[in-house]
């Protein structure tokens, strides 16, 4: 059991994931990635996640019902997504409900991707 | 006998001219003139004039043939035979005798669809009876330039409408095109922004590492530079000299020293590309959720206070702002096509020049003018215009998406943007937004 905050991150190309994994090495987290919705969730049934950034476009599983699912089994959890357009009316949704706490636009730099990480995981309520 | 004989060719020929002019390819000004003076001849008066009635003033040709003095002096009795002829339920023309035995008129008043379009007055200083066949010629003469003038308006009609009809097929060639145009555009914005994403990502964590290693390099430089090479192993030696020589070689102090700015410019090409994707968003999708009720004006000044930077240097501003109503639109999307239209003006202006700003409305549409005095747009230039990526800026400035995307957000408030520009002169483009909701035109 490790006292680094977990964080996953979750996107269909391995590409982007690697781009995050280089952008969050030197970060006090210890980072998971999953490249599917899927994956993300059989992830979090071992582990305890406290933030968790998605992408909304993916094949099978979308970001917004990943978020959904994450927001039923582990409520605690503080999540982002992210999306290439802003008016996009499902992600929009997803914010009104609170099953996102932040979105982000696309294409994100290495600095605001670590900026907003970090504001995710110190919204994790630890008690 | 030969009277009748004269008689009979005189109204032929009378007939036959009527109908060549008629048929004619001149001016409908110059076919009256016509018309007139072959009446007149075929009375047998002394002079005529033709008056022409149209929209925007009286227009009148100068008595034909000889003077006729003091016709000034008659102004009173000429108006009441002109009132005369030209009231509803007044015979086709009116002969009076205005000066008896000394002078004669006929007025002639033509119409179309019931408004008069012009009158035709025919002079004499020699009045006498008008016999029976003349007045049958007057008549048949009548008849034929009104036929004339019912011919004449209908071919006016049919042009303007054949003109409407290709205008409208133009623009809905254009909407089409710029429709499909908006559908590959957002797929091209979509595939560009994942890789765009991780490459903007790496060029990043690249600076970082390649930071490390010429920091890690001086290391070493100053440790070499400290070296007593007497003091070496061979082996040691051996790679000091392999050190130097790729130092050198390789040309590291040149890479130690130009890769910040090399890093620094690839990473503006990836915000050049952003703003591209971006351009390309806003071009497929112009509508918005977040409408507003805005005033146009206030967006205006906003926009001119945004560009008064770029303005500062070159431009005097001029302003002709009225209060206007409300439009329902995406404030920032709105304020997006004031600035791309500044931007335009500004640039359009070689050294120092006039941008002038108007706001006005009308029943239906508020409209917004932004014209200059600069280089103006050349004819073959104005047709490409709003065209996706069509810039006459050098290469790298600007994404030639601005136009295009201003199209786009005032099309979909089902608005117009005109452009009237002449080189050397400068351009007006003019934004029309309909402001008054659920009535459309």
């Amino acid at each position: 059991m490790t006292d680094k905050p977990v964080v996953l991150c979750v996107d269909d190309e391995p590409n982007v994931l690697k781009s995050y994994r280089r952008a969050l090495r030197n970060e006090p987290y210890e980072v998971l990635f999953a490249a599917n919705a899927q994956e993300a969730l059989t992830l979090m049934q071992t582990r305890s996640v406290h933030a968790v950034m998605t992408d909304f476009r993916m094949p099978g599983m979308n970001g917004v019902e990943l978020l959904k699912k994450i927001k039923a089994m582990s409520p605690k959890t503080v999540c982002g997504i992210l999306s290439g357009f802003a008016d996009e009316a499902t992600v929009q949704d997803a914010l009104r409900q609170g099953d996102a706490l932040k979105f982000l636009l696309k294409p994100i730099d290495n600095q605001e991707l670590r900026k907003e990480v970090k504001g995710l995981v110190s919204k994790y309520d630890r008690t | 006998m030969s009277d009748v004989i004269d008689a009979s060719q005189a109204s032929t020929k009378f007939l036959i001219s009527m109908a060549r002019i008629a048929s004619g390819d001149q001016s409908l000004a110059q076919s009256l003139d016509q018309f007139g003076g072959e009446i007149c001849r075929v009375v047998g008066w002394v002079t005529y004039r033709v008056t022409l009635m149209q929209e925007g003033g009286t227009g009148r040709s100068d008595l034909a043939g000889m003077w006729i003095e003091d016709l000034r002096n008659y102004e009173r009795e000429l108006r009441e035979v002109w009132d005369r002829a030209l009231s509803d339920g007044a015979p086709s023309f009116v002969v009076q005798e205005i000066q008896p035995q000394k002078l004669a008129v006929i007025v002639i008043p033509l119409r179309l669809a019931s408004k008069a379009v012009a009158v035709i007055e025919c002079f004499t200083d020699r009045p006498s009876l008008l016999e029976d066949s003349t007045v049958e010629m007057i008549e048949i003469g009548i008849e034929q330039i009104q036929a004339y003038l019912l011919r004449k308006d209908t071919e006016l009609k049919l042009k303007k409408s054949f003109q409407d009809l290709q205008e409208t097929q133009q623009q809905l060639i254009q909407s089409e095109k710029m429709a499909s145009l908006g559908t590959i555009a957002a797929g091209v914005a979509h595939e560009i922004n994942n890789p765009l994403s991780f490459l903007l990502s790496n060029v990043e964590s690249l600076e970082v590492y390649v930071t490390a290693f010429t920091d890690t390099i001086h290391e070493y430089d100053l440790l070499r530079e400290s070296l007593d090479t007497a003091s070496l192993t061979t082996r040691s030696r051996k790679h000091l000299s392999q050190v130097n020589s790729k130092r050198q070689g390789k040309d590291l102090s040149y890479m130690m020293s130009d890769y910040r700015e090399l890093l620094r410019e690839s990473l503006e090409g990836i915000s050049r590309i952003r703003s591209i994707v971006s351009g390309l968003k806003t071009f497929s999708r112009p509508y918005d959720a977040e409408l507003d009720e805005v005033d146009v004006n206030e967006c205006l000044l906003t926009a001119l206070r945004v560009v008064s930077n770029e303005m500062r240097y070159k431009c005097v501003l001029r302003k002709s702002l009225v209060e206007v109503p409300p439009i329902s639109c995406n404030p920032g999307h709105l304020l997006q096509v004031f600035m791309n239209i500044l931007l335009n003006a500004i640039q359009a202006i070689e050294s120092r020049g006039l941008i002038e700003v108007k706001s006005y409305f009308d029943d239906y549409h508020v409209y917004i003018s932004i014209s200059d005095n600069g280089v103006g747009i050349p004819t073959d230039a104005l047709s490409r215009l709003f065209t996706p990526f069509f810039t006459t800026k050098p290469a790298g400035q600007g994404t030639g998406l601005g136009l295009s995307v201003s199209y786009g957000i005032v099309k979909n408030l089902s608005g117009s943007i005109e452009v009237k520009s002449e080189p050397g002169v400068g351009s007006v483009f003019t934004v029309k937004i309909p402001y008054r909701k659920g009535e459309s035109l």
